[in-house]
Order: structure tokens, then sequence, then C-alpha cells
């Protein structure tokens, strides 16, 4: 009898754990779909398909009214009008998708773009609690990491003034040979 | 390496995705665009009417050739990399003291303008390069010890290819006449007649031209023993200037690895003076200016120029 309720115990655990376990994946999954844009935009182009699509038909249908109404074949009745959808509408929601298609796709030019300046000014990578296998030989902690883009920083701008003041004293002695 | 490779691919895919939902937008707003116009003017009902249709299918067409090119680039743009997505910079954005000290975006910033302060590097140094004013061979990579030993190999030229390129370019200006003279030895020395406006000597060193004096065409060019002068000045302001004009043509024309080009070059440079009291100054449309005509040639368009119009 105990054995038979410490089975039954186990069963309903097991069965509570893998329903915990399938909606946790199932938040992860969406949230990592959620914030990767590429991923974003792929699921993003057969809605695009169809909402064009749907352009063209509507298009189409309230060009054959239009036709018929122009001929004579039909009046501008109630019941009529309302087969009819609004045109405007789907060219605006066609319209919405292909703004968001192209957000999508500049938030990740944008991305890749910052984890390519990344790579080239810091090429070792900084391992994370989450991800340990990353370690390697060459591995910065986080602090050296720190260390290193502050004076990164530092010496941009060391730059950004030495440019700036040869440009002056070019300016100026350009105006000086003038005067 | 390959990895840098795919990341550059993947980078011009994003921006031709861009571009092309760009283009199918455009596209289908063009088709209702056309549709809402209507037919144009033509000759006939009929004409109109396939000149229409015929439009309104390239347009549908160019809809569907562009949703296709879409299609094509969404399976070439890829995430760079799942566990790192911003590689180290996303652990920086993701750090509580980012309100204490920010670095994030000084990072970005000193990224973006890094990137910038390359590009306009580059385009400086190549627009540099077209107006060196370097007259010995470039050896940037070699070392200042180094330097001295590497002899350039147009300095030690024959006697007998100097003589064939003179001749060779006074054959192709059959209006001005050069003649070769060889008072020291291998260096050569040229008496450029130019039609009845100038004479110019030319002093060279193989095939470099180390100095050019214009004068007169009826100025005396020798000395009182008979020799070429070639340090005394013209008694003229016109050609005095014509004569700092040449110096800086040669500084302008100056190639070292091609001597025979610069030659040349100049002698075409030095050409265009023939109608040096006959051209009108392209700036100001005169012919005197100050008492002096248009001593100023321009060095790639051969124009003339007053001293006090060229810039």
């Amino acid at each position: 009898m105990a054995s038979q309720q410490m089975s039954t115990n186990n069963a309903q655990m097991s069965a509570q754990q893998a329903a915990v376990l399938q909606q946790t994946q199932a938040q992860q999954l969406s949230q990592q779909q959620d914030f990767d844009p590429v991923h974003r935009f792929k699921m993003l182009i057969p809605p695009l398909k169809d909402s064009l699509q749907n352009v063209m038909t509507i298009a189409s249908l309230n060009f054959a009214h239009n036709t018929a109404i122009d001929n004579g074949l039909k009046t501008t009745e109630k019941g009529n009008d309302a087969a009819v959808q609004r045109f405007d509408k789907s060219l605006e929601e066609f319209y919405a998708l292909c703004d968001q298609l192209e957000l999508c796709l500049r938030l990740a030019h944008e991305c890749l773009s910052q984890s390519i300046d990344s790579t080239k000014h810091s090429p070792n990578l900084v391992p994370t609690a989450t991800k340990p296998d990353t370690v390697q030989t060459e591995s910065l902690s986080y602090s050296q990491y720190l260390s290193m883009i502050k004076s990164q920083i530092s010496c941009a701008k060391d730059i950004h003034n030495a440019l700036l003041e040869c440009s002056k004293k070019i300016a100026g002695k350009g105006q000086g040979a003038c005067n | 390496m390959a990895d840098v490779m795919n990341v550059g691919v993947n980078l011009e895919a994003f921006s031709q995705a861009i571009n092309a939902i760009q283009a199918l937008r455009s596209s289908v707003t063009r088709v209702f665009d056309f549709l809402k116009d209507g037919m144009k003017n033509k000759e006939t009902l009929e004409s109109r009417e396939k000149v229409f249709i015929t439009e309104f299918q390239e347009n549908l067409q160019s809809v569907n050739r562009d949703l296709n090119e879409l299609e094509r680039l969404s399976t070439l743009v890829g995430r760079p990399s799942e566990s790192h997505p911003l590689h180290n910079s996303g652990l920086l954005s993701l750090d509580p003291v980012q309100d204490k000290t920010p670095l994030y975006s000084q990072l970005l910033q000193a990224y973006k303008w890094s990137n910038k302060l390359q590009y306009h590097a580059g385009l400086a140094s190549s627009l540099l390069n077209q107006q060196s004013l370097k007259r010995s061979a470039n050896q940037m990579g070699t070392s200042a010890k180094r330097r001295p030993k590497v002899q350039p190999s147009t300095l030690a030229l024959p006697t007998q290819y100097v003589d064939d390129v003179i001749s060779r370019i006074g054959r192709m200006f059959p209006d001005m006449s050069i003649e070769l003279f060889r008072p020291n030895g291998t260096s050569a020395v040229l008496l450029v007649t130019l039609g009845k406006v100038l004479k110019a000597i030319v002093v060279m060193r193989s095939l470099f031209i180390d100095r050019t004096i214009v004068r007169g065409f009826h100025e005396n060019i020798y000395t009182e023993d008979r020799k070429l002068d070639i340090w005394s000045k013209s008694n003229y302001q016109a050609f005095q200037k014509v004569t700092d004009h040449a110096t800086t043509a040669l500084l302008h024309y100056q190639l070292p690895q091609m001597p025979d080009v610069v030659v040349r070059s100049f002698m075409t440079w030095l050409r265009s003076y023939i109608k040096l009291f006959q051209t009108p100054c392209q700036r100001c449309g005169k012919y005197l200016q100050e008492g002096l005509p248009p001593t100023w040639r321009d060095f790639r368009t051969l124009e003339a120029f007053h001293d006090t119009c060229r810039q």
C-alpha cells in the first residue's frame, strides 16, 4: 500500500516536472524567437506573401465590382456593397508588414556590425556563467575586458583631440598665409 | 578567416535585403498608382489599351521579381553567433553599473568613429598619393639604413636610350625643335625652340629634368665663350614667370619609375605656350593682366590663365 502511494506520488511529481519543463522550454523558445530579429524576419516572409496576395485579391474584387456598377449590371445597394472588403485597409496592412520587416533587417544589420566591431577590437571572448564552455586559454576576465575598453576609449579620445588640434593648426596657418 | 568572410557576406546580404524590401514596397505602390492614373493619350484607342496593358504587366512582373529576390535573400542572412549575439559588447550592455560609468555608449561611439577614421584615412591616402612631391623612389617599407643602398635603376640609362627618347619626343611636335648638347660628359642639355615664341634650356641628369630656363625667342642664349647660358634669367617678366611655372611643372609631373613619361608630359605642357601672346585668359577673358599675358598653363587641361587668375 505504501509502495503504491510512493509510486503514485512519483508519477505525479514526474508529470508535474514534465509540465513545468515543457512550459519553461516554451517560454524560453518564445523569448528567444522574440529577441532574434533574423528569426523574426524569416517568420514574417510568409505573412508578407499572404498579405500581398490578399491585397491583389481584394483589388481585383473591388475592380470587378466597380466595373459592374459602371456598366449598369449592379446597383449601389447595401447588400452588394457589404460583400466588398476595404482595399485601403489591406494595403495599409501590407505596408505595415513591409515596415516591420525593414525594421527587423535594420536591427539585425546594426547588431551584426556591432558584433564585427567588437570582434575586431577585442578578439578574445569573455566567458559567462551561463556558457562556461567558451573558456579558452586566452580568455579575458570581465574586469580585464573593462580595463581594456576603458583604455581603448581614452585612446580614441586622444586621437580625436590630436586630429582636431592638427586641423585647427592647418586652418590657422592657411589663414595666416592668406593674410 | 573563413568566419570573417562569412560575416562580411552576411553584412552585405542584410544591406541587400533592406534594399529588396524597399524595392518591393515601391513596386507595389507603383502598380496601384499606375492603375489609378489610367491610360495615356495615344493615336487610337487600341494602341492606348495595348500600351496600358503592357506597362501594367511589367509592373506586376516587377512586383513578383522583387518578392522572389526578397525570398532569396532571406535564406542568405544568418545570425552571427547564438551564444554571443553582440560578442563582448553584449555583456557590457547588461552591466548594472551603466548609470555610473556610461561605457557602453562611449564604446559604441568609439567604434563608429574608428570606422569613419579608417575610411577617411584611406580616402586621404589615395588622394595624397596622386599628388606626391617625392623625387625619389617610393620606399616606405624599407628602413633608413637600406634606403641609400637601393639605387634607382633609371638613373644609369645609356646615352643612346636618352637620345632615342628625346628624338621621339621631338618628332611628336613638329612646331617644337629640340637640340641636344652634352657639354660635360653624359648629362644632356636640351635647347627647345617653340615656334617663334620662346626658347627653353632644359638641363637633364640622365632622363631626369633638373632645371629649366625659359627665355624669349630673340634673347641671347649663349655666354661670352659661346656656351649655353644655363644660369642667367630672362630680361622679360613674362618669361621669368614661365620659368617659375616650368619649375613647378617639373615637380608636378615627377614619376621616379617612369622618367620618359615625365619628359613627355613636361614637353606636352611646354608646347602649350606656343600661343603665349595670342590666347586670352580662360577666367577673365583678357589678354593682359598687370601688363603680363596669361603665363600659367593648367597641368591637366593645359588651359591658359593669368598668374593672378589661376586660383
